[in-house]
């Protein structure tokens, strides 16, 4: 090969491939999905009152009275040019439309995942650090609560208190990222209730398994030899335990992405935040069908790259690992 | 372990009986609701709309003046039977193809459990989004929406311990007597995977109740005036302004539910299989 | 020999306990052990005998609560280890008492270069860093014997083999200069000849530095090649304490005379099975009466149910806590005992 890679690119590069298939797979069931549709896209299009030959004219500029296999290649050909398609109700492309609404979407999704992880790594180990402690039973039962918490009714909850009764927090909505006046802070004040609703449950989920490969780490032989060599507690905590402990948390941390971009969906709803997840509801309440195909395609792609990414980042963090 | 130590077992355990105690009462108050809710769930009385909770209606009224705690009482008889029919169709279908498959091996199993790879291949709800997407909302397609995504885990589930189990000698001897593979895999299989099945199926009650509930407040699965609990929720949503508790009352009765199940769930797990810990979601 | 200088280490009547289920269980119960400047002593005994509770004791790593620790004397350089601050401690384990590991293949922190694992202690004590300290950590390496150290430094454990991998736990040892090392089984997970070079180089930094040594151990057979004083425990307590010399070659306890049985002659034809003391050592927290190794002893009688005996001088020459021990009749009685259960012997009694 031409081109010298590192022992990490080269694994990125194998994994990606591996993404393909799957792609593939996602590709076909979305497809299948306008054509298991009780009525088709012409008729949805129309509505009920078009007549036969109305319907028969535009399923015929549609291409939808050709044999599948050559409408799902036409189709798929199309989605690899960058064309998803017009958007019925809106009768503009899908994807500049899809690709606006998943920058705001990634936008809550990333401020969740850092509250997550970062809240979610920090309990879980002040939790095994005072193990059997009121604290360490505290956490415990908080977690059991985050994780059967449905995301709606906590963003409900953090509406009334904070937003209505304290007036401390936006109830919904969104300032642009570009936003000038005042600038980043209001697009700050806006994420941080949705943000809290979409990460609690993984906060919870995160602050178990740091708690509990916390626990695992700081009984291994290693760390009794790290207190030997008379380096400080936090040393041994952090650079060793946590070190060790965060393989297992980073296989964790890869599990809430999928959570992060569909469960995005009900807090879009709930604070009228204008990401992917509500542009798909709306789409398929509507049934437009080009657009919900479009938004389902991203999420799904998004979610499937960032696996492979995860997986990078797991080899990457273990020398252990053969890459 | 013996049924008497098993249960001796389990009242040791404070997060099963916690759990336990929480849906016993919920099952009876569902039960009972026809006789204990003081109202009728669907009577309309305008005049008293949107009251917050007092002597009259304990939990106070909705937008339509309906009665929340009569209404909440009833949507307890709708979930509970979404989850234990979802759940039940989900574990039935789910451990049969993984029986099936696991049992026979060779294409056959490659076929079932690829074929079952795809809708782990979506986050979270967004499968369940998607087939409500392609067969219309409503509460029957939201139905089938989740039971097709709960499949793969039974399956799954089912699979291992088969695969665990099938080299073990006591089956060996079972297919020497000649016993037909029907009544290998009832009498000598299934009763060695029932350990980690119960503990999966009772998160999954709890679990598919909060995704129907999901779906519902999206408006993809029961629509109003059903009284589910998103449903109840999506309606009440716009006047959290005014009357938060319509919101609040039915997201509560969601978690109190989804806990109940997942507590009930873990202190099975604690007792059954203590291997299982962090296996199931 | 130190001569009047308090000894490095002096441990007297030094006992730990664990909460059992049927109250407190002594993992050690009642040791004396003084070491000074450049001695080497071993500590052997059977897993369960307290010998590496005692070692992990003086660095303060077991844990208390749950453990309780007591003593009448249990000073570094004249310091009372128990009233140490854990800050305090931290600035003696490392640097003046170090410690390595049975088992090489975990001890070491297999994330973690090993280099960054040597850099870490000297950061700790020495405030060396960056490349000074890197330096020194390939000097270290060098002295312990891994070939292009240069190289090695950056790998992880994992890329060492376990003959290896316990070097590099000696270079991190060894690191700050510590007065003491405690080596707990330190070659018990490592082949025969990989074990004779690794004792080969504690004897090497015991002559360069008079850094002194505990040899904790199961294997009296390794004790020859080190240790200059032995002591050998059972269930918690010292039964036999001597010279290397006189209690390899005239053992005064019945359970030294069997672990020195048990041990493999190269002169021994390879089809004889080995063998083997029978029974078993209490079980934590069980209670019983007289000496503690009667129920395993075929010179037991009735006398050695009815009390325990205590460590004393005997006609071998080292100290024996055993009822049927035969004890010395001429003046060297004193000496004998002083040099075995203390550190203030003369030389000539285990020179």
């Amino acid at each position: 090969m031409a081109l010298r890679l590192g022992r990490k690119s080269r694994f990125f590069v194998h994994r990606m491939a591996l993404t393909v298939p799957v792609l593939f797979g996602v590709s076909l069931v979305v497809f299948a999905m306008l054509h298991l549709t009780p009525g088709d896209p012409a008729s949805a299009m129309l509505g009920p009152r078009a007549t036969p030959e109305a319907l028969e004219r535009l399923r015929a500029a549609l291409g939808l009275d050709r044999p599948l296999p050559v409408q799902y290649v036409t189709w798929l050909g199309n989605i690899l040019q960058g064309d998803f398609g017009q958007s019925i109700q809106r009768g503009e492309p899908v994807l500049p439309e899809v690709i606006d609404r998943l920058g705001n979407s990634l936008i809550l999704a990333v401020a969740a995942f850092v509250f997550a992880a970062l809240g979610g790594i920090a309990i879980g180990v002040a939790a095994a650090l005072r193990r059997g402690t009121a604290l360490d039973r505290g956490v415990m039962l908080l977690s059991s609560l985050g994780i059967s918490t449905p995301p709606f009714w906590l963003g409900i909850v953090l509406i009334v208190v904070f937003s209505i009764w304290l007036g401390l927090f936006p109830s919904g909505g969104m300032a642009p990222i570009t936003a000038t006046d005042p600038g980043p802070l209001t697009l700050a004040w806006h994420v941080v209730l949705p943000a809290v609703t979409l990460g609690a449950a993984p906060l919870a989920v995160i602050a178990r398994m740091t708690r509990s490969s916390m626990l695992e780490e700081l009984g291994q032989e290693y760390v009794v030899a790290a207190r030997a060599k008379g380096i400080s507690a936090r040393r041994i905590v952090v650079n060793h335990a946590l070190r060790n402990a965060f393989s297992s948390i980073l296989t964790v941390l890869g599990l809430q992405i999928g959570f992060l971009l569909a469960a995005g969906v009900l807090a879009e709803i709930v604070f009228s935040w204008p990401g992917l997840g509500s542009l798909m509801l709306d789409a398929i309440l509507t049934r437009d069908f080009p657009l919900t195909q479009g938004a389902v395609l991203v999420v799904a792609a998004v979610y499937v790259v960032a696996n492979a990414v995860v997986d990078t980042l797991y080899a990457v963090n273990d020398p252990r690992v053969r890459l | 372990m013996t049924p008497a130590a098993l249960a001796r077992a389990l009242m040791r355990n404070r997060t099963f009986v916690i759990g336990a105690v929480m849906v016993a009462l919920i099952v009876a108050a569902a039960l009972a609701a026809p006789l204990i809710a003081p109202h009728d769930p669907g009577q309309m009385n305008l005049r008293d709309k949107l009251q917050g909770p007092g002597a009259e209606y304990l939990l106070g009224t909705d937008r339509f003046g309906r009665d929340l705690l009569s209404r909440v009482l009833h949507g307890a008889r709708i979930s509970l039977a979404i989850g234990f029919e979802t759940a039940t169709a989900a574990a039935v279908i789910g451990i049969a193809l993984g029986a099936v498959a696991g049992y026979y091996g060779g294409w056959f199993d490659n076929l079932v459990m690829r074929t079952l790879d795809v809708p782990l291949a979506f986050p979270y709800i967004l499968l369940a989004i998607v087939i409500v997407a392609t067969l219309g909302p409503g509460l029957t397609n939201a139905m089938i929406a989740i039971i097709v995504v709960g499949v793969p885990y039974f399956a799954r589930i089912a699979r291992g311990a088969i695969l665990t189990v099938r080299e073990q000698e006591y089956v060996r001897a079972a297919e020497m007597a000649g016993a037909s593979d029907a009544r290998i895999l009832l009498s000598e299989i299934l009763p060695n995977m029932t350990a980690p099945l119960i503990v999966t199926y009772t998160i999954y009650i709890g679990w598919m109740i909060l995704q129907a509930a999901s779906l519902s407040f999206l408006g993809l699965g029961a629509q109003p005036p059903t009284p589910e609990w998103g449903a109840m929720l999506s309606e009440s949503r716009q006047l959290l302004q005014i009357a938060p508790h319509a919101a609040i009352v039915p997201g509560t009765a969601i978690l109190l539910v989804v806990l109940a199940f997942n507590m009930m769930g873990d202190g099975l797990r604690d007792v059954l299989d203590p291997r299982l810990r962090g296996a199931v979601a | 020999m130190t001569g009047s200088a308090a000894p490095l280490l002096d441990i007297r009547d030094l006992r730990v306990r664990f909460p059992g289920d049927t109250g407190p269980v002594a993992a050690v119960d009642g040791i004396d052990l003084a070491i000074g400047e450049g001695e080497t002593v071993a500590v052997v005994g059977e897993s369960g005998s307290g010998k590496s509770t005692l070692g992990r004791a003086v660095l303060g790593l077991v844990p208390r609560p749950p453990a309780a620790i007591e003593a009448a004397r249990f000073a570094y350089k004249g310091i009372d280890l128990l009233g140490l601050s854990e800050a305090r401690l931290r600035r003696i384990r490392g640097a003046e008492i170090s410690m390595i590991f049975q088992e090489p293949m975990v001890s070491l922190d297999p994330l973690m270069t090993v280099g960054r694992q040597i850099t870490e202690a000297l950061e700790a004590h020495r405030d060396l860093r960056g490349r000074a300290a890197r330096k020194e950590a390939i000097d270290l390496l060098r002295q312990v014997g891994i070939p292009h150290p240069e190289s090695r430094i950056d790998e992880h454990p994992h890329a060492f083999s376990g003959g290896m991998r316990q070097r590099v736990m000696i270079a991190i040892a060894i690191a700050c200069r510590p007065r003491l090392l405690i080596a707990d089984e330190p070659t018990t997970a490592l082949d025969v000849t990989v074990q004779a070079q690794i004792l080969d180089l504690l004897a090497r930094l015991n002559d360069e530095h008079r850094m002194a040594i505990v040899l904790i151990t199961h294997n009296l057979g390794i004790v020859p090649w080190l240790c200059e004083r032995t002591m050998v425990m059972y269930a918690g307590r010292a039964v036999e304490f001597g010279a290397t010399r006189q209690v390899l070659k005239h053992p005064a306890h019945p359970y030294t005379a069997g672990l020195l049985r048990a041990l493999p002659r190269p002169d021994q034809d390879p089809d004889t099975p080995l063998y083997a003391l029978e029974g078993r050592p209490p079980r934590p927290g069980e209670v019983l009466p007289g000496c503690r190794f009667a129920p395993r002893c075929a010179l037991a009688d009735a006398d050695c149910l009815a009390r325990e005996p205590v460590l004393e001088a005997t006609a071998g020459g080292s100290a024996a806590a055993c009822l049927k021990a035969e004890r010395p009749t001429d003046a060297a009685t004193r000496g004998a005992t002083r040099g075995a259960a203390g550190s203030e012997g003369s030389e000539a009694a285990w020179g």
